[in-house]
Parts: C-alpha cells; structure tokens; sequence
C-alpha cells in the first residue's frame, strides 16, 4: 500500500525509479545482453580511417598541431599481410615569441604501404609513409596592431611544401560490425630548409572496414 | 603527390620562430654640432615617468623660509618641471651631420604609459650623450635609496660601472623649454591628465607621433600650482608630426640641468621621505649644505602644517644626482605627523642635533 499522497509528505522519487528500472530489465532482456563477438579470421579489404591529429608541428621549433586526418587502406595480397592507402591530415599549432605569433598549418599527404597481421578482433600494423607536408605559416607581427602597422610589416605568410616520411604503428580493433577504432603513433622525419627535422605525430579515430 | 605538390608550390623559405625583428618604428635622428669631445656619441630614446617633486621644493622654490633652505633647495633639488627618464627603449651611435636611425621593436609598456588601458599615454626624449663606460646603452642612475625604519641608511645602487655617461644634449629636457618629444597614445587621449602636459596644444594622435610645444616660464608654473593646470604653452609653438619626419637636434654644452636626465627618481609621487635622525652627525665635516625648517605647507593643501621642524641635507655638487634627505625626531617614513611615530626621540635628542636645530620645538 502506497502512503496516501498529501502535500507534505510526497512519495519518495528513488523509490518510483527504481521500479521502473525493474520494469524495464524484466521486460527487454535481449536488448540488454551483450553482443557476441567473434574473432577475424582476414583482415578486410579496406579500411577507412577519420582520426584526431596530435604532432610535433612540421617546421616550427615547439608546440603541438592538433587536427583532423583521414586515411584508406586496401589489402595488396590475399594473405591480409600487406597492404596500401593514402592519407590527409591537416592539423594547426601557434606559437607565441616577444617578437611575432606564429602559426604552422600542416597539410600532411602520404601515400603508405602497410604491414600488418590480425589478432582477435584487432589488428596489428605498421606503417611506412612517405609524400610531403604542405605547411602554410602565418606570422604576425606582436604589439603591430597596437603600433599602427599593416601589409606586410604586419604580417607575413608563407607556403612550403616539405618532403617527408613516417613510421607508424597502428592498431585497429573492431567494435561494432564494419565499425571500430584505430590508435597510431610513430616518428616522421620532414626536410626544413635543406636540414632533416624529427618529430612525431599520432592518431585517434573511428575506422569503418569493408 | 608530394612531388607534384612541390612542383605546384615551390619551395619559400619558412622562418619559423626565429628571423629578423619586424621593427614597430624607425626614428630618423640628425645631430649636428662639433663632435670633437665626444669620444662615443650615442643617441637614446627614453621613455618619461610620472614624476612630481618634493613639495619642500615647490615651496623653497616659491617662497623660500631662510637662505640656508633656499640654498639646500638649489643644491638638493633638481628641476620641478624636468623630464624624468624611467626606460632607455632604443639606442644607436650618431655621427656628426649625418642621419642615425633609432628601432623600436616594443611598445612602451604598460608601467611607463600613465592612464587607463582606454586612454594612456608615453613620451620620450631623444638624449644625445656621450658612452663613457662604452657599454652602448644609455646609463641611469638613481639618487640614494632611502631604507624603511629599521635597515641601514641611505644606500646608492651606484648606477652602471664606470664614469657616468654624459648628456650633450636632448629634444625634451623641461617643460620650462621647448621640447620635441615622441608620444605613444593608446585610446582617447585624456587631457586632464598631469603627465608633461601641453595645456593649449592639440591632442596627439593615436599610435606614434612627434610633438613640440614651445614650453612655459617656471615661474608661472609655481604660481599656477595652487590652482592644478600648469600655464599654456606658448602661442603657436605647439606642433604635430609623423615620424617619417626627421628629428634635428644640436648638441649642446654639458651641464647639471641636462646631466639630471640621466637620474631616474625614487619616488613619482610627489612626497618627502624621512628618515630619524641618526646617534651621531650624518654629515660632520658639513661637506652638504643644510638647513632646519619647517615641515612645508601647500596653500591648495588643506591638511595643515605638521609641528616640528626637519634638517633637510642637499646631495653633494661631485654626486651624479641632486637629492635631498630630511631629517626628522619623530614621524613615519611618509609623514611627519603620523599619529603613531616609528620613531621619537623628541625627549632626547641626539647631541649633534641640538646645533643644527636648535628650535625643535
């Protein structure tokens, strides 16, 4: 028997939550037990991976560009231990000196050939890039607004395009039918200005294999 | 794809964090004078600090109480209308007939703009000196710092190593004397403001500029004092200019009212600092000029005039700054008349006190 219901002295909310949650585990069972998963036995004949950037700017000494990428994958053997693609990422960073505000777009183009094997639900690769970095830098001049300046004097841009290479391990593991999840992370190398720069960059993204 | 967006592209060079200085503002500066006693011409642009003097000497200068005070005055006191130099900002050699051009690569920064963020504003003086210590920058110095009760006597930070620069010459050296100065306004300009005023001169215009005004007698200046606005500046001598102009200036002979350019002062805000009187005599071999006089009074000042009397000590003529020190029995390092005494000693005296002043009342 429920209390009667009077203004000063209201049913308890916790109590009228908790039945409906009774309610709800009694009558859907199927939708709350789990997936079954199963293992892959090949890796699928393509992969398409959208990720979040993380790197060590292409050209600018410190800091961290952060962006967006993508990349697609497709097997070169029937084994599944090979495979290509190409990727894009475009990620930004800017940086603060006494004299200028620095900012670096990395416009990153790679073609890639991968080496990889499965295991369970996931699968193991590494990944040989190579291509360049399109890199937009836009200076500008600090206290130049406050000073009066403009044009040129106050700021600058520039595009280069810088050749470069990159070693990535990537994991990819299968979560949901066609849908999972990729991590990645290696070093690259850029040519700046005639000299070799090492760096790094990573990703964190949602694949979709086919 | 890389190969054929580097073919698209081309390769510019990126600069990075690094490169060269974009300057904010060029300065073109020609000095023209016989150069022969100079041995290292510079030249320095030096931003101005908000500064108001002693009001022992507004009132010495004014009306002064004794000879012996009016003659600590003029040895102690520099010009109560001078510009004050708080930050050397840029530095070039000059030669003789010949343009130098001076860099800005920073605003002046906020502790040298006097206003709000809304409305403040810098001036700075172009000082032609000679680098004695050939250190490329223009030295400033400071008089003696006076310590709060408790820790040692007056102490001199003794200013760069080496002889003292010496100034020969300057676009802004008083407000008593035309003056070109270069101004740096952010917002509205705020004419109510008392940084170096040119009362009757046009607002400067926002960023850089140039500016001249012709400069006002110190005595009407002293006599405007009560009433707050310093005198206009002299019909038709006011000028503004871009700084594209070139600045002319003509060396001149070094002397104590353009040496004081170099002395920065401990204190902007117009008051005394005292100290207690020490044990023994501070000045035995009386190697400074001194005098006992009452504490000053400002007519528009409504406070009153603290009892007691001070010894105030000129600085010494060999020193490179003109300062004052001021005695006193009893008060606080800001006020003589405080109403709790850091120090007393109005009941007994030091000894040597009881001859230099005599009437302590």
């Amino acid at each position: 028997m429920w209390p009667a219901l009077r203004p000063d002295f209201p049913p308890r909310r916790g109590v009228w939550s908790l039945a409906f949650a009774v309610v709800l585990l009694l009558a859907y069972p199927a939708r709350l037990s789990a997936q079954e998963l199963s293992g892959i036995s090949s890796p699928a004949k393509g992969t398409l991976d959208a990720q979040l950037v993380l790197a060590l700017p292409a050209a600018l000494a410190t800091g961290l560009s952060t962006g967006v990428g993508a990349s697609y994958s497709r097997l070169a053997t029937k084994s599944g231990t090979f495979a290509y693609g190409a990727s894009a990422s475009w990620s930004t960073a800017t940086e603060y000196t006494l004299i200028d505000a620095v900012r670096n777009d990395d416009i990153r183009l790679r073609l890639c050939g991968i080496v990889q094997r499965p295991t369970g639900r996931g699968v193991f690769a590494l990944r040989l890039s190579a291509g360049g970095t399109l890199v937009y830098e836009d200076r500008t001049r600090a206290q130049g607004n406050r000073a009066g300046l403009s044009g040129s004097a106050l700021d600058t841009t520039t595009w280069s395009m810088l050749p470069a290479a990159d070693v990535e391990g990537v994991v990819f593991l299968r979560v949901w039918e066609s849908w999972g999840m990729s991590v990645s992370g290696g070093p690259t190398l850029h040519i700046v200005n005639s000299g070799a720069r090492w760096g790094w960059s990573s990703g964190l993204g949602v694949t979709w294999q086919h | 794809m890389a190969v054929l967006g580097i073919s698209l592209v081309g390769c510019h060079k990126l600069v990075g964090l690094g490169g060269a200085v974009t300057p904010l503002v060029n300065i073109k500066v020609q000095v023209n004078g016989d150069f022969s006693q100079l041995a290292s011409p510079r030249i320095a642009l030096v931003w101005g600090m908000q500064w108001q003097p002693e009001p022992f000497c507004v009132v010495e200068a004014e009306s002064p109480e004794s000879p012996a005070a009016a003659a600590v005055a003029t040895a102690g006191c520099p010009d109560n209308f001078r510009f004050v130099p708080d930050r050397d900002a840029a530095d070039a050699p000059i030669q003789p007939g010949s343009l130098a051009t001076l860099t800005l690569v920073d605003l002046p920064s906020a502790d040298v703009m006097v206003g709000d963020i809304t409305s403040r504003v810098a001036y700075a003086s172009l000082i032609v000196y000679d680098d004695s210590n050939s250190n490329g920058t223009f030295d400033l110095r400071h008089p003696p710092h006076h310590r709060r009760r408790g820790e040692p006597p007056p102490q001199d930070d003794g200013g760069a190593a080496g002889p003292p620069d010496v100034v020969w010459g300057a676009s802004f050296i008083s407000m008593t004397l035309p003056d070109q100065r270069v101004a740096f306004l952010e917002g509205t300009f705020n004419s109510t403001v008392a940084f170096y005023p040119r009362s009757g001169c046009p607002d400067p215009p926002a960023g850089f500029s140039l500016l001249s005004a012709g400069g006002f007698s110190a005595a009407a200046a002293l006599a405007s004092v009560p009433n707050g606005p310093l005198p206009l500046e002299a019909s038709g001598s006011c000028a503004t200019a871009g700084l594209d102009q070139t600045v002319f200036l003509a060396l001149q002979t070094p002397s104590p009212e353009l040496q004081a350019l170099s002395c920065m002062a401990n204190d902007g805000g117009g008051t005394s600092f005292y100290v207690e009187a020490p044990a023994d005599d501070p000045d035995p071999g009386l190697t400074h000029l001194r005098a006992c006089t009452s504490f000053p009074h400002l007519s528009a000042d409504d406070g009153g005039v603290p009892p007691g009397q001070q010894l105030v000590v000129a600085s010494a003529p060999t020193e490179d700054c003109q300062y004052l020190t001021h005695y006193t029995l009893r008060g606080c390092n800001n006020d003589p008349a405080c109403a709790t005494p850091n120090w007393n000693i109005t009941a007994s005296p030091p000894g040597w006190w009881l001859n230099a002043c005599p009437v302590q009342q």
